[in-house]
């Protein structure tokens, strides 16, 4: 029979049973509550079943409260951070890409070479410059341990197995789910023998033959699909209780695996708030802590920066569901954000934050509070604590900023919140190892323990468990599929360890050396998998990404069937369903509602511009107020540079007022008036999206003044003029549109005609005012708009090294680049184009024609709005629906 | 017959010797590798000795399939055809090698050492962590963009920090001020760091040298090519005596010789010709002296210099970043892996450190599309032959063909295959051989390539502009005659439609002609597809497009996407607006307007949610609406774990499937899923990189098209070959090259003086600089070789049929009427051989104008939508479960009232108290007094220890423990609790079931009292704060009274006795008791 009931009668006579893993101990803990409860048992003695870690740390706090005198344990975060330290002190240890991943690979090493019990010797004399280094951490680690008493996992069993005699040891120990023991292992049972104690292993059972079958699928989704269908088939059919599925490689793919199950078992989970029901399925491999949402969320809040947080993470702290107020504020601090985008601001300090909670045109009080009492708090911590007390001020922190948040948790959320909880304990923990360290250190602690625990929230046992090569030792199932079973996965590629002489590791035969080793290794696995059901399913993909794939050499023997053969449950999944009902139509809508009689615009001269470059923009962005979030990059954004250099001219041109006084100005005069005007300049773009950081602003007030001064070589060139307007605000109505304007600057010429400019920081041309859709309206609309007639029109380009004038004036020359024309026939030409296009805004025209197709889309954000992808489809749709 | 090569190809077997094959398309290479390997395998100890290297893992992983089938195939009968009992033979030696020598080949195909380079660096580092500097080896990442951009941001943010200022700063001055402008150059030269790092420590003097040599070399061509009868009447031209001197000095002279006797636009003055008619005859000179007027000045500016230096200080910083970055997330690129390689083998003391890495030694190195390797490959595979000599056994093969070389863009350097063709590589001498049969094309086709391309590619090789040279191919000896080679020449502007067209009308054509024929449509951009897509679907032909549209641009994925950003960010209106316009909901404009157009600044979401506004859209409108909100209402109100599953339920809500044209697509929902979990960041997500990503992933072709019928790039298709292959688009111009911060040039070894050509990037707004321009002159030199070499591979992928479409410009002067193509375009290249063609169509062109072809407007935009009574379709049942089969284990977990954590010394202090007083109640009472209590403090402080307390805080803590020890000694209730009683237990493990649960508890202590009552006992360790002890007991009773009662409950399951329990408090002497539990919990 299985080892199985073998071993639970053991238990049941008082033996010790031991596991390989976990999973093990736990399924057999189960399955003796049932034949308890079957035998019309309602209390038991607790049987010792347990893997061997748990055995060896009871056997060792045994001792320790035995009295035994015993080095203090160090556990896994404790040791890590050791080794991270030794590390550190190492020479050129530094250069290393991620030190503390390297620190845990040396650990790793560490645990091999003791699990194995290589001999140092024979290490030191085949060692290369790895492994000597390696060595030479493993000294210093081990002095360091030495010296403060500290003994890690990898050499208890070694220091326990000295010490038996002074144990109280179980008299017999049943060793159930092993594939093979390590050299240590051995040596451990061996002594635990001579001290007296009865071994036994109960080994797999053999494979009854001729139950397994192959199959191949084209790919590995559709491969677990089947997988899934056929444990739904079989346990729908009566035909198993339990079904496993085994997956190599299980934690890679656990995402797009547990989608699969979910369509094919739990289908109606798939919906938003189906309420949580016992689950069908569960699969070992577990996502890390870290990425808990509620998880990442305290993560995220402790890292904010009284002075510089990226906009990405006061964004995702703004938006968070788990801080004070997130429900009752979300909408003003989605908001919120969206206006720090705007501004382009791509980093902000805390106290920015506070004011603008206040500021905002929908204010956020909740975490203004919360922010103001963060702040109390942030400014009275130490540099430098001990990690315990950074565990309690981390705590303190999350409390002030309202963590977990308004809502109640649900169970999942709330048994990640109490797993972090159970981090800081481990961080404090780390007292013993570690001294006074900075907060940043404490925080990048927490979050590698964070990144490398898995968590995964308790559920209940269910038929169907997906479960790598390895948890799956021991296990029976009255059915078993494994997947994955083709030749470039089973047997693995080798992976030897990394610091310790390959020549060495294949000749003592250590775990992963060779392929021959993995061969090895994937014989005995796959045999004990074969064995572990009475019904099996040995399955392969057919391609991985474009390589096409062999059946694995393990599996070759096996006779192969058709996936139509195996009974797997049919029907459609949930989106094929779907996709099945589609019930569609078809519809034009190119016009919106008319502008109402007395609407303002809010887009000013845009109105114009968009109905020109394409119907759909000025519908959407005027009319609707549709607006896509920014990206902010470091650095002031174009359109804010452009706003300094009016702003600076502004106020240049305010202190100078005429080209004479413009002339009349000493070196000395113009350099301090051009210094004001960019000093001017900054304050005004400050005032509206926060402090610039110090080197931006420098640099853009030095860029400020030296293009200014190039421009005004061009200024002094001209004709005698006066500034007789500048920012000068209109209000204007043309075919029934009113719109706010900003006239740049009017200037008026000797002969008292005015000209009106307009600064262009970016790319201009004066061809953009033609045509029956003109790109760029703006001056056109002003001149048609303008009280009298202008002298002309014209673009003050202040783009570096394209500087200078351009435009139309009438019959005269008022700078260098402005051609003299015959305005007035210009301005009936314009006037029938805005009036056009006006009157198309206002039927609300909103046909998706973007002027030079693909280009014009290019500097518009608004195409999941509109659709104009769509278009590209839309022809042959449309064709085959004709044929229908 | 056999091919006219075969001696070649049996040479190329010869395993003592090392060569390098040029086997041009369709020569079969793949085959020769793949004997070459299997001979080599016959001869090694371990097949671990014999090293293969692709190109890609689809190539690793075909050429590891087809070793295999052929050592499969050893064990059966002979081929009939030649090449095929060839690799028989071979391998029937490599098999009989792997039996006597039980290598298991077959049961553990990864001893076959055939991998790509990066997979080979990869391994390199593996095994050497620390030589490398890489450590634990870190993920990959294919997509490394983000990374980048990230690095180069960081590299902004130093601008805050004193000590980096200045070099940043003068960047950004250049650029005027244009940081973003900045963050990109950053961000594109550290995707290309492998090639410029080495440079960053240039130093002036040598930069300038390179220079001086460059103009040097130059001039000395232009003497040399002046013809020595006319170098009086050269020299005279521009007032003379004698030609100047070849030095940098007198390149302003020779400029003067130069403008004397060219135009503008490079052609001879005509007077100078009048003078000089033997001008005429020395093209090579006119070439060489517009090259004069390029070459730079030797010296750099003051300016300049400051400006390089900025840009190689800035590049160090970003790559330093870069490092950092790649930390922080575990993460790196290919690049760094194989830099780190590089170094580990540099720093490695010699070869024996390589062995020990590779675990003995390679023997044999096989390299597959060797005109493909960067200089960093190059360098990679001159370390592993390092120390390598002719006749020692070792071997290196290296195959490929320069004409095929079309992998600039990664850096690939054709260059170095003609150097290892003249040179050999490393210390390794190299045979060179030319495979020359083509097995691929009909005999008219490789007539054609063998008549054009001789004058399409270079007249010779060149390694520094990577010149390829043509070298002919023979059609195999069966091969059928074929078709003519078809050129459709297209004349005037905009002639998108006109040749969607004329494509359409040769597919159906070819298709007429053998309608399983498989035919390509291949172009180099894929910007010169959509008029041609549009075309076939319109005609109603399905095609198979690999590689085509962007993710981002397939409709059910941008729906997707905007679902995304609606959930992710409540603010988000663009979003909001276009999820109540996508397909499952379909709102008008008009209903759009009527819910959002006066609430400019409110979330949409709360618009919906709001009273009465509803009200006012049209009632259809408001019944989609309300579909919607019912929708998403649950999906709002919760995120999940995942973002996947977030964003999928609120998709299936809505009915997204149901909104695809075709189940097709659905395809490419299950893509753009897979993104969201990779970039899934705790049910959050960088929305910047989300749309990054899904515009830089492809839609899955259309699964319904037939083989017969593909459309992709050249490049895609390199490797391919297709019976009909069309390539349209040839007159279109090339895209310019990106430009970078700082532009380089690294000059063939021949050389004298510097090696290196180095410009940063021109300032913004300023004429280009001269260095700067020469450099991009010679990319563009580089860019054109390698158009040749583009057509040659489209060209060579056919076998049967071959159509070149193109577009040239029509120039009409008098009555001559002129074809030009574009100077940027793949047609000027192939001007000499179709140039003919397109004069002959502008011949008939009529004299009034152009081709007709105005462009059509867009059709009006249909929209689809469900239908407005449309019903979500409930899901599929779920598994049934059966009855229990397995037991679930442990308590439901109940929400804490509290998610503070506080300190944890008591909680210590307690732990080891209870371990105690196990021991002592196991122990019996009457060896206990305070004395034992008080020598055993090196015990309390070994388990404090144990438990993770600090070093200070362990005196403290032992006192405690022993104080209350000491307490419970003296107290008599502790004394009556630890004293023996009968059925006593402590830390007594029991198990049950309890309301379908396993429950499994530890009772500290349980008796039975004098008077038969079962007591349960739990010890706990809490001490009081403030307030009074009672109320602080009460509060505790009350906290762990349903824990108690639920071990009475269990108890009382197995006994009948009355059961009082209570709770022992030993470091304060506290103690509460009750009796039995008010109401059992059921069973
Ligand atoms: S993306 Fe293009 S089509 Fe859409 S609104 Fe903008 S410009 Fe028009």
């Amino acid at each position: 029979m299985a080892a199985a009931p073998v071993a639970l009668d053991r238990a049941a006579a008082g033996n010790v049973v031991v596991t390989a893993g976990r999973r093990l101990a736990r399924a057999l803990r189960s399955q003796y509550a049932l034949r308890a409860r079957a035998r019309g048992r309602e209390l038991w003695p607790t049987p010792a079943i347990l893997p061997w870690e748990a055995w060896i740390e009871s056997l060792w706090e045994a001792a320790l409260y035995a009295g035994v005198m015993l080095p203090a344990r160090l556990d896994e975060d404790q040791e890590l951070l050791v080794w991270q330290r030794v590390l550190e002190e190492a020479p050129q240890a530094g250069e290393l890409l991620d030190l503390p991943a390297t620190a845990e690979a040396a650990r790793d090493s560490w645990n091999l070479m003791h699990a194995w019990r290589v001999d140092r010797r024979a290490l030191e004399a085949q060692a290369g410059e790895d492994t000597r280094a390696f060595l030479e951490w493993a000294l210093r680690f081990e002095r360091r341990s030495e010296s403060e008493g500290w003994l890690e996992a990898a050499r208890r069993p070694d220091y326990l197995a000295e010490r038996l005699h002074a144990l109280r040891l179980p008299a017999a120990v049943t060793l159930a789910g092993f594939d093979e023991f390590t050299p240590q292992q051995k040596r451990f049972l061996g002594a635990c023998q001579s001290a007296g104690v009865e071994i036994e292993n109960l080994e797999p059972p053999a494979a009854p033959p001729g139950r397994a079958v192959r199959v191949a699928f084209p790919d590995r989704a559709q491969e677990w699909e089947a997988a899934a269908r056929w444990a739904r088939g079989l346990i729908e059919r009566g035909e198993a209780r339990t079904v496993g599925v085994v997956v190599p490689d299980l934690e890679r793919v656990r995402g797009p695996l547990e989608g699969i199950f979910t369509r094919i078992l739990e289908p109606e989970a798939l919906l938003p708030a189906a309420t949580p029901r016992r689950r069908c399925f569960n699969i070992t491999a577990a996502p890390p802590l870290a990425s808990a949402p509620v998880v990442r969320a305290a993560l995220l809040a402790l890292e904010l920066d009284r002075a510089r947080n990226p906009i990405a993470r006061a964004g995702a702290l703004l938006r968070s569901p788990f801080l004070a107020g997130a429900e009752a504020e979300r909408g003003a601090r989605a908001l919120l954000e969206g206006q720090l985008r705007e501004w382009g601001v791509w980093e902000v300090s805390v106290l920015d934050l506070r004011r603008w909670c206040r500021e905002a045109r929908r204010p956020c009080p909740l975490l203004r509070r919360a922010l103001r009492a963060w702040s109390q708090l942030d400014c009275s911590l130490p540099e430098r604590q001990r990690p315990g007390a950074w565990s309690r001020d981390f705590s303190r922190l999350l409390q002030k900023l309202g963590w977990p948040g308004e809502r109640a948790l649900s169970s999942e959320e709330h048994q990640a919140a109490a797993a972090f909880n159970e981090l800081l304990e481990r961080l404090a923990r780390l007292d013993t190892v570690a001294d006074g360290i900075s907060r940043g250190d404490a925080l990048g602690l927490l979050r590698r323990m964070a990144a490398r625990t898995p968590h995964q929230p308790e559920s209940e046992p269910a038929p169907v468990q997906v479960l790598g090569v390895l948890e799956a030792a021991g296990l029976r199932f009255d059915a078993l599929w494994i997947a994955g079973l083709d030749d470039e996965t089973w047997p693995r590629p080798s992976r030897p360890d990394s610091f310790l002489p390959l020549a060495l590791q294949r000749a003592l035969g250590l775990p992963h050396a060779s392929p021959e080793r993995e061969l090895e290794f994937a014989r005995r696995a796959t045999r004990r998998l074969l064995a572990s059901a009475a019904r099996i399913v040995a399955s392969r993909p057919l391609c991985e990404e474009d390589r096409p794939l062999g059946p694995s050499p393990l599996i070759r023997e096996l006779p192969e069937v058709r996936a139509e053969d195996l009974g797997l449950a049919e029907g459609p999944d949930y989106i094929r369903i779907q996709a099945a009902a589609r019930r569609s139509e078809s519809f034009q809508d190119p016009c919106g509602p008319a502008l109402g009689p007395d609407a303002w615009s809010r887009g000013g001269s845009r109105v114009f511009q968009y109905q020109a470059l394409c119907p759909f923009r000025a519908f959407a962005e005027l009319r609707l107020g549709a607006k896509a979030p920014e990206f902010p990059e470091p650095g002031l954004p174009p359109q804010d540079r452009g706003l300094a250099v009016h702003a600076a001219l502004e106020h240049f041109w305010g202190e100078v007022g005429t080209r004479q006084r413009l002339c009349e100005l000493s070196e000395q005069e113009l350099a301090e008036t051009l210094e004001r005007a960019a000093r001017a300049a900054l304050e005004r773009l400050e005032g509206r999206r926060g402090k610039l950081p110090g080197g931006f602003a420098e640099l853009e007030r030095r860029r400020l003044a030296r293009l200014l001064r190039d421009w005004l070589e061009l200024e002094r060139e001209r004709p005698p003029f006066r500034v007789l307007r500048r920012e000068w605000e209109r209000r204007i109505e043309l075919a029934g549109i009113r719109a706010d304007l900003k006239i740049d600057r009017v200037d008026q010429l000797a002969d008292g005609r005015e000209l009106i400019l307009d600064y262009k920081t970016g790319r201009c041309s004066v061809k953009n005012w033609e045509g029956e859709r003109p790109e760029d309206p703006q001056l056109p609309l002003y001149a048609v708009t303008y009280e009298g007639m202008p002298v002309g029109v014209a673009f003050a380009r202040l783009k570096k090294g394209n500087l200078g004038f351009s435009g139309l004036a009438d019959g005269c020359e008022p700078a260098p680049g402005i051609a003299s024309g015959d305005l007035a026939a210009r301005l009936a030409e314009w006037r029938a184009t805005l009036e056009r296009l006006a009157a198309r805004f206002r039927e609300g025209r909103a046909e998706v024609d973007p002027k030079k197709g693909d280009e014009t889309c290019r500097t518009c954000r608004l195409w999941p709005l509109c659709r104009v992808h769509q278009a590209e489809l839309s022809a042959s749709e449309g064709e085959e629906e004709e044929a229908e | 017959m056999s091919p006219a090569d075969q001696a070649v190809r049996e040479r190329a077997l010869e395993v003592t010797r090392s060569f390098i094959v040029q086997a041009p398309a369709g020569s079969g290479k793949t085959e020769l590798l793949i004997q070459r390997y299997l001979a080599l395998l016959a001869c090694v100890q371990r097949p671990e000795a014999v090293l293969a290297i692709t190109f890609t893992r689809k190539a690793a992983g075909e050429m590891r399939r087809r070793v295999l089938e052929a050592l499969e195939r050893a064990g059966g009968p002979r081929p009939e055809r030649p090449h095929e009992a060839r690799t028989w033979e071979l391998a029937r030696a490599a098999s009989s090698r792997d039996g006597k020598l039980k290598w298991g080949l077959q049961e553990n195909p990864h001893r076959l050492e055939i991998r790509t380079i990066d997979s080979l660096c990869a391994a390199l580092t593996r095994r050497m962590p620390w030589l490398s500097r890489l450590g634990a080896p870190p993920e990959i990442a294919d997509d490394a963009q983000e990374l980048y951009r990230a690095a180069a941001r960081a590299t902004l943010a130093l601008l805050e920090s004193d000590s980096y200022f200045e070099p940043l700063a003068r960047l950004l001055e250049h650029l005027d001020n244009d940081a973003g402008a900045l963050e990109m150059l950053l961000t594109g030269m550290l995707a290309r760091r492998d090639q410029w790092l080495r440079h960053l420590g240039a130093d002036r003097a040598e930069l300038e040298a390179a220079l001086e040599s460059v103009i040097r070399e130059e001039l000395e061509r232009v003497r040399r090519a002046v013809p020595a009868e006319l170098a009086p009447a050269i020299a005279g031209c521009a007032d003379f005596d004698v030609l100047p001197p070849a030095e940098p000095g007198s390149l302003e002279d020779w400029r003067k010789i130069a403008d004397a006797l060219l135009t503008q636009k490079e052609t001879w003055r005509k007077n100078q010709l009048k003078r000089l008619p033997e001008l005429s005859d020395c093209e090579e000179l006119r070439r060489l002296l517009a090259q004069v007027r390029r070459l730079p000045p030797a010296r750099f500016t003051d300016e300049q210099w400051a400006t390089a230096q900025a840009a190689m200080e800035a590049l160090k910083l970003a790559a330093a970043q870069l490092k950092l970055e790649f930390g922080r997330r575990r993460q790196a690129d290919y690049i760094e892996v194989m830099q780190a390689a590089l170094e580990a083998l540099g720093r490695a003391d010699e070869p024996t450190e390589l062995m020990l890495a590779l675990d003995g030694r390679i023997e044999h190195i096989l390299v597959d599309e060797f005109q493909d390797t960067s200089l960093s490959q190059f360098r990679l595979l001159e370390m592993l032959t390092a120390g390598w000599t002719p006749g020692d056994g070792r071997t290196l093969f290296l195959v490929g063909d320069p004409m095929q070389s079309i992998y600039r863009f990664r850096e690939a350097e054709v260059g170095l295959f003609l150097k290892a063709a003249q040179e050999g590589l490393g210390t390794v001498p190299l045979e060179p051989l030319r495979l020359s049969v083509n097995f691929r094309s009909d005999r008219r086709l490789v007539d054609w390539v063998n008549a054009a391309f001789p004058q399409v590619l270079a007249e010779s090789d060149e390694v520094a502009t990577g010149a390829v040279r043509f070298s002919p191919s023979d059609p195999r000896p069966e091969a059928p005659p074929g078709l003519e080679v078809r050129v459709h020449p297209l004349l005037g502007n905009g002639q998108e439609e006109a040749e969607a067209a004329r494509v359409l009308e040769i597919v159906r054509e070819a298709q007429a002609r053998d309608p399983a024929a498989r035919i390509a449509v291949l172009v180099r951009a894929r910007t010169h597809l959509p008029a041609i897509l549009r075309r076939l679907r319109l005609a109603g032909l399905r095609y198979r497009a690999v590689e085509i549209d962007s993710l981002a641009e397939v409709p059910l994925v941008e729906d997707l996407l905007a679902l995304t950003r609606a959930l992710l960010h409540p603010a988000d209106r663009v979003a909001w607006l276009a999820i109540l316009r996508a397909p499952w909901c379909g709102l008008t404009l008009e209903d759009l307007h009527a819910l959002a157009a006066d609430a400019p600044e409110a979330a949409v979401w709360d618009l919906i949610r709001e009273e009465g506004r509803t009200a006012r859209l049209s009632p259809e409108g408001r019944a989609r609406l309300e579909r919607l909100r019912q929708a998403l209402a649950d999906c709002l109100a919760r995120r999940r774990p995942s973002l996947r599953a977030w964003v999928e339920s609120a998709w299936l809500a809505l009915g997204g499937p149901a909104c695809a044209a075709e189940p097709g697509e659905l395809e490419n929902a299950e893509t753009f899923f897979a993104l969201l979990e990779q970039l899934d960041d705790g049910c959050d997500a960088d929305l910047e990189a989300l749309e990054e990503r899904t515009r830089a992933l492809w839609a899955a072709p259309d699964p319904q098209a037939p083989e017969t019928l593909q459309v992709m790039t050249v490049h895609k298709a390199k490797g391919l070959e297709f019976d009909v292959v069309i390539v349209p688009g040839l007159g279109r111009p090339a895209r310019a090259d990106d430009p970078r911060l700082l532009a380089w040039l690294e000059l063939p070894a021949s050389a004298q003086g510097g090696r290196l050509l180095l410009a940063p990037v021109p300032e913004k707004g300023a004429e280009t600089d001269p260095v700067a321009g020469y450099l991009r002159y010679v990319e563009r030199q580089k860019a054109r070789h390698e158009d040749g070499r583009l057509l040659y591979v489209a060209a060579t992928r056919a076998r049967r049929e071959l159509h070149l479409i193109g577009r040239a410009g029509v120039e009409r002067k008098g009555g001559e009427v002129k074809v030009k193509a574009d100077s940027r375009s793949l047609l000027h290249r192939l001007w000499p051989a179709v140039r003919a063609e397109f004069e002959q169509a502008a011949g008939r062109l009529a004299p009034s104008g152009e081709a007709a072809g105005a462009p059509a407007g867009p059709p009006p935009l249909t929209l689809h939508r469900l239908a407005a009574d449309w019903e979500r379709p409930a899901p599929p049942p779920r598994l049934a479960l059966p009855q229990d089969a397995m037991l679930a284990e442990g308590e439901a977990a109940e929400p804490a009232v509290s998610y503070v954590w506080v300190g944890q010394t008591l909680r210590h202090v307690g732990t080891v108290v209870h371990r105690l007083l196990h021991r002592i109640a196991r122990e019996g009472l009457a060896s206990w007094d305070r004395a034992r209590v008080e020598a055993l403090r090196p015990l309390y402080r070994a388990g404090l220890r144990d438990l993770g307390v600090a070093a200070e805080e362990l005196e403290e803590a032992a006192e405690k423990v022993a104080r209350a020890l000491a307490g419970i000694l003296e107290d008599p209730r502790g004394r009556w609790i630890l004293a023996e009683h009968p059925a006593a237990e402590s830390e007594y493990a029991l198990s049950g079931v309890v309301e379908g649960r396993l429950v499994s508890v530890r009772l500290d202590r349980t008796f039975v009292d004098a008077a038969g009552v079962r007591w349960i006992i739990d010890y706990k360790t809490g001490l009081h704060e403030g307030g009074s002890v009672e109320e602080f007991l009460d509060r505790e009773a009350e906290r762990y009274r349903a824990q108690l009662e639920r071990y009475a409950a269990l108890l009382g399951r197995a006994e009948k006795r009355p059961i009082r329990m209570g709770l022992y408090f030993p470091l304060m002497a506290g103690w509460r008791e009750w009796g039995a539990p008010r109401a059992l919990p059921a069973v």
